[in-house]
Parts: C-alpha cells; sequence; structure tokens
C-alpha cells in the first residue's frame, strides 16, 4: 500500500524548504506521525494539519531546522489551501472506522 | 460453589449472543463484511458453538443420533466462527498483507479439514483433546483470538496517541483496548482449559480448577466485551471524562 498523498505532499514540501534531505525529511515527518498515532499510509490532510501544529515543531527544532516554527505555520496554511486535492486519494477503510461502526456509531 | 462457577459461562453466553446479534443487525443494516465477520465470530465460537455442545451433552445417552447431528452443528459454528475471526484481522488490520492473507486462508482450511474429519472418522463424538484432529481445532480457535487480541491492543496504543492530540474518539480508542482484553481472556481461558485437559486427561467439566479458570476468563471475557460494544451510559461519560483530563494535562 502506497503512503498517502497527504504524507507525500508534507515531505515534499519540508525537503524543498528547509535544510533536511529527502531522507530525513521523510524519516522526520514519518516520526512526528508515529509519536501522533498515525500511519503514514492513511493519513489525513486534517490529522496531518494537527501533526503539523503539534508535533512536527517539535521534531524540527530538535534536528536544529531554522524558524521551526514559521516553518510549520506555512506548512499548515498550505496544506489548508491543498486539503481537497490531497483527502480525495486518502486510504479507504481504517480499523478504527471500523471498530467505531461496530459501537453502533458512538 | 458448583452454581457459583457457572456465573463466567453463563454471563459469557449472554454477551456474546447479545453482541453477536446486534452487530448481525449492523451487517444487515450496513453491508459491510467487518461487521458480518464479527457477528459470526461471536456467535459461533460462543453461544452456538458453546451452546450447542452443552445441549448435546445432555442427549448422550438419551438421543445418540440428536447428540451426534447437534455436536456437528456445534463444530461447524466454532469452525466458521474462528474463520470469520482469522478473515476479520486480515480484512481489518492487514488488508494488503499477504502473510496474513495466507494465513487466514489457511487457517479456514485446515479448520474446514478439522470438521471434516471429525465426521467422517467419528461421526462427531466428544474428542479426547489430545486426539490431533482435536488439538487442530482447538489451536485454531486460541490462535484466531489472541492474534485478534494482539492486533487490537496494538492499535489501542497509535489510538491513544491520537485521542491526545483530539484526531481520536476515546470511546472507539477504548473500544480497541476492551475487545483485546475480552479476546484475549476467551483464548487464554480457552489455552489454560486445554492444557488442563492434556495435564490431568479429563475434560473441563471434571476438573474442578480448570472449570473455575475457563469460567473465571469467561467472565472477564463478558465484561470487556460489554463494555467494548454494549457500554453503559456512565461508563462511557467515564471514558470521555478521563480523555479531557488528560488531553488537559498534556
Amino acid at each position: 500500500m502506497a503512503d498517502a498523498p497527504a504524507f507525500d505532499w508534507m515531505c515534499a514540501r519540508l525537503e524543498q524548504e528547509s535544510s533536511l534531505d529527502r531522507l530525513e525529511a521523510r524519516g522526520t515527518v514519518r516520526l512526528a506521525l508515529k509519536s501522533a498515532g498515525l500511519d503514514a499510509r492513511a493519513v489525513t490532510p486534517e490529522q496531518l494539519k494537527v501533526v503539523i501544529e503539534k508535533i512536527l515543531v517539535g521534531e524540527l527544532e530538535t534536528r536544529g531546522v531554522e524558524d521551526s516554527a514559521g516553518l510549520c505555520a506555512g506548512f499548515a496554511r498550505a496544506l489548508d489551501a491543498e486539503a481537497a486535492r490531497l483527502g480525495v486519494e486518502a486510504a479507504g477503510e481504517t480499523p478504527d472506522a471500523v471498530f467505531s461502526r461496530l459501537g453502533g456509531g458512538s | 460453589m458448583g452454581g457459583l462457577v457457572w456465573v463466567g459461562f453463563v454471563a459469557f453466553f449472554i454477551v456474546a449472543l447479545v453482541v453477536g446479534v446486534r452487530v448481525l443487525l449492523l451487517a444487515r443494516r450496513t453491508r459491510e463484511l467487518p461487521e458480518l465477520l464479527m457477528g459470526v465470530g461471536v456467535l459461533g465460537i460462543g453461544p452456538v458453538g458453546f451452546g450447542l455442545m452443552v445441549v448435546a451433552a445432555q442427549f448422550a445417552e438419551s438421543s445418540p443420533g440428536l447428540h451426534h447431528a447437534l455436536l456437528g452443528v456445534a463444530l461447524l459454528a466454532v469452525s466458521c466462527g474462528a474463520f470469520a475471526k482469522f478473515v476479520f484481522n486480515w480484512r481489518v488490520y492487514h488488508p494488503d498483507g499477504a502473510l496474513a492473507r495466507v494465513v487466514a486462508l489457511g487457517s479456514g482450511i485446515a479448520l474446514f479439514g478439522t470438521f471434516v474429519y471429525a465426521g467422517v472418522a467419528h461421526g462427531f463424538v466428544v474428542e479426547d483433546p489430545l486426539e490431533p484432529n482435536s488439538l487442530a481445532r482447538s489451536i485454531l480457535q486460541i490462535g484466531c483470538l489472541l492474534w485478534g487480541a494482539g492486533e487490537s491492543f496494538s492499535y489501542w496504543t497509535k489510538m491513544r496517541r491520537r485521542v491526545r492530540l483530539g484526531l481520536a474518539d476515546p470511546v472507539v480508542s477504548n473500544r480497541f483496548l476492551m475487545w483485546a482484553i475480552g479476546a484475549f481472556a476467551a483464548g487464554w481461558g480457552t489455552a489454560v482449559g486445554l492444557v488442563g485437559q492434556i495435564v490431568t486427561g479429563s475434560t473441563t467439566t471434571q476438573e474442578g480448577w480448570v472449570m473455575v479458570s475457563s469460567s473465571l476468563h469467561g467472565l472477564v471475557a463478558a465484561i470487556a466485551i460489554a463494555l467494548a460494544f454494549i457500554p453503559p451510559g456512565f461508563y462511557v461519560r467515564a471514558v470521555r471524562a478521563r480523555a479531557e483530563r488528560t488531553a488537559g494535562a498534556a
């Protein structure tokens, strides 16, 4: 199963706009997603925005990336504009969607 | 004491019956495979399989033909239930996983084989737990439950992190944990019962401590499965309140 479009978009932006190379950028985003309990193959733009704002800032600071907060604020704004396009191909049914239904949608 | 021992079995029977029927009704509404698999799994291994075995035992001497027929239906229900749980684990947690697909489909073939063998070789009788065919079915039954428990627990650790960020519903997250506990208790209880039968050479109902162990595991499974799929309002409120406190502290 391929990575979600939102994940690929995030990695490409991070690589372009920071000192991180491709491998570092993808690894950093994967670690941020893992900290949030998310999967690169199924992450949605809405989930990614929360990760950017709450986790990625710290991950970038740890790696010595300059102006992490400003960079992440830019990513979040850009993601808002791209959300419709990136959300279209998001992964199908996740285990949480199944378990949500199994409880009668509670 | 003798009556108390049955509390766990009865609780498990009732909860599995209610949850199984409820989930099958949900499947009829949604037309989705996971609901169907969960419903067949819970009903097949629990109330239908286990229930019919208990009923069949009542006719062992008075009506051997009915006894064999009921045992046959019970074994079919257990086999279908275990297969449904294997497929659930594959389709829900690893829909693209080649290994999960092989394990699920391979287990289905093995379960079908044990069912056919039990009918052809013995005409559906209460088998010796040490007999390879019976042992294989028990191991597959335990395997589907423990696999499901492991997957659910692993997913709950992810959900817990999402809940802290406001990315997941705490009640759904808790459902993963409760299902993990319920499936583990059912699988582990079955494993302890099997080992007990092998060690002592007697059936579950003949050996007191095995009976108590199986009943206690059944009680734990019943409580956990009830909290997972038919949680009372106060429990749902407590789970949500705890999640809010945790998110506030983070």
